[in-house]
């Protein structure tokens, strides 16, 4: 096998994706300030009320609410582009083309969430920048920490393995797991600590890895290294995520071609 | 043998979309599958490109089972449909770049402005949006992203569904001219008798998931409907005369137009008749047809329609 083309099919996903990107220039647009607008609302909203979560949030709370939007729109963007990528080329009508590719359909599933993964770059260097320069929010950033990023990205891909490969067989699929991912505001700390959470709630956060991504970030922008359980835990997760998303991806492939459901021209 | 089928069967839920057919097709030929809708042609294709499953049967592409080297199989076959999309927001270079670069094709601007010379699109054409394509500009760009990719076999998959007859007799024109200079092997489906016969050398007739009778067009025709016939028109003023012959089976009159049926395809028989019809006189335009695949085809499907027309009166 010939590894050298998967780079090369990885960049062509990336720049189409960034021509169609560009094709719609409001929602290029829009795909740029959203993330300014979003850190703008919660820097102030976190600077407002810093003096009454001292208690709960020793960095304060601004630093505490931005670090968690940052964190979350990286994994989420990555978590639906992976999820989105077969449905959206059927919907098209271009998935036949796609398919034909003499590799395995994991080959475009994943080239389309590394595209997604540089939309998240994108959205965090603006959040970053805005939150330090515009708000004076110091996120004390380090190589470590955007790895740390990386790694928690990494673990959700697998997630949105299975959403794709569900998404094939049922085609409202994303509906579900869209309120279902964002219910994870709520449960993983993104906006509180997990600690305010009523108890029952607090045991749903624990068995969710974005809980541990969120945690693990906010440890090392205030003490600049990164526990050694929450990595593992990433790396657990990424894993399963991946065992999970690769089996359910190869099921619902397997069915939707013996049903006659991958392509419905 | 490139493509070889055997005993293909593919039940959905109730219907048994195929009921064991089998077929072959030769190095650089074009094969039709023709039948009406449901007949189990889409199924067949769809089964070959490796996006549908068989339930029981064997299909093999180049000596490769599909099912058991798919992404082999896929290096070398490549479907053409009329339901084929581009990217609407990128332009014909962009999205041609695109699918080159995924199939890993060299130099596909040069190919690319090469055979859309041919196929009638020109470079101001290219660097149109897809959103601003018509039906017919797509499907050409459609065949251009097949030809750059250069496999060698091709499924055509009713490639002119929704064409105009103008654009469609063209687009069948330049299928058959680049099909047969690219030496690829095709199987071309349609409903359409005319371009079936038109474009393959050889046709399998299906049914209801069956192929029911196989052979070229022109042994099809004679096997299933035997009969030629002769076309005139009577000239005007001329009193319509009265002849009689042993094989002519209807006479069908519109007006001036008279068409004659015979029973059979002998040539001996033909010319006896037109020597009676021109011994009658005071006729033009006289011609003689074979039936098409149409009239063939239906007939063979049994779903034949009451011509409308007055009989000639014989006594």
């Amino acid at each position: 096998m010939d590894l050298k083309i998967y780079p090369k099919i990885i960049k062509a996903f990336l720049v189409r994706d960034w021509q169609r990107r560009w094709s719609y220039k409001l929602n290029f647009a829009a795909m740029l300030l959203y993330p300014i607008v979003w850190v703008s609302v919660f820097a102030l909203m976190g600077r407002f009320a810093e003096g009454n979560a001292e208690d709960l949030v020793p960095g304060g709370f601004a630093t505490y609410i931005v670090t968690g939007i940052i964190t979350w729109r990286f994994i989420r963007v990555g978590f639906f582009d992976a999820s989105w990528s077969i449905r959206w080329e059927q919907h098209i009508g271009t998935f036949k083309n796609i398919y034909m590719i003499p590799h395995h359909l994991l080959v475009p599933v994943t080239s389309t969430a590394l595209s997604g993964f540089t939309v998240s770059l994108l959205n965090f260097v603006e959040m970053w920048l805005v939150a330090e320069f515009v708000f004076g929010i110091s996120l004390n950033m380090t190589i470590y920490s955007f790895l740390f990023l990386v790694l928690a990205w990494m673990s959700i891909i697998g997630f949105g393995f299975i959403i794709a490969g569900l998404a094939v067989l049922y085609k409202e699929i994303q509906a579900v797991f869209t309120v279902i991912f964002f219910s994870f505001q709520f449960f993983c700390g993104v906006f509180f600590p997990v600690s305010e959470l009523p108890e029952a709630a607090q045991y749903v956060s624990r068995v969710i890895p974005v809980t541990y991504a969120l945690r693990g970030m906010r440890t090392s922008m205030e003490h600049g290294y990164i526990p050694r359980d929450d990595i593992l835990i990433m790396v657990i997760a990424g894993v399963i995520g991946m065992i999970l998303g690769l089996a359910t991806l190869h099921l619902c492939l397997m069915k939707a071609l013996k049903e006659g459901k991958l392509e419905r021209y | 043998m490139t493509i070889e089928v055997t005993n293909l069967r593919k039940k959905f839920d109730d219907t048994q979309a195929l009921k064991g057919i089998s077929f072959q097709v030769d190095d650089g030929e074009i094969f039709g599958l023709l039948g009406p809708n449901g007949a189990g042609k889409t199924t067949t294709v769809k089964i070959l490109a490796t996006m549908l499953l068989s339930d029981s049967g064997e299909a093999k592409i180049k000596g490769m089972n599909v099912v058991e080297k798919p992404k082999k199989v896929r290096g070398l076959v490549d479907v053409i449909t009329a339901r084929d999309k581009f990217y609407r927001r990128l332009d014909a270079y962009q999205n041609i770049k695109f699918f080159s670069s995924i199939y890993e094709v060299e130099d596909w601007k040069v190919k690319m402005k090469e055979y859309g010379e041919r196929l009638g699109l020109e470079e101001k054409d290219f660097e149109k949006k897809l959103a601003d394509y018509s039906t017919g500009m797509r499907q050409k760009l459609n065949l251009i992203r097949n030809l750059i990719r250069k496999t060698p076999i091709l499924f055509l998959d009713e490639p002119t569904l929704g064409l105009d007859p103008v654009s469609s007799r063209k687009f069948r024109s330049l299928l058959k001219e680049v099909m047969e200079e690219e030496q690829k092997t095709v199987i071309f489906t349609s409903h359409n008798m005319y371009e079936v016969e038109e474009i393959c050398e050889r046709i399998a007739i299906m049914n209801q998931g069956e192929i029911t009778m196989r052979g070229e067009p022109k042994e099809l025709k004679d096997q299933i409907y035997p009969k030629r016939m002769i076309e005139f028109s009577y000239l005007d003023g001329i009193k319509k005369p009265k002849f009689k012959n042993e094989y002519v089976e209807k006479v069908e009159t519109k007006g001036e137009n008279v068409r004659v049926i015979i029973e059979s395809g002998d040539g001996e028989h033909v010319h006896e008749v037109i020597q009676d019809i021109l011994d009658s006189g005071g006729i033009r335009n006289l011609s003689v047809k074979e039936p098409t695949l149409e009239e063939a085809f239906i007939r063979h499907t049994g779903d034949e329609e009451e011509v409308s027309t007055e009989e000639i009166d014989w006594t």
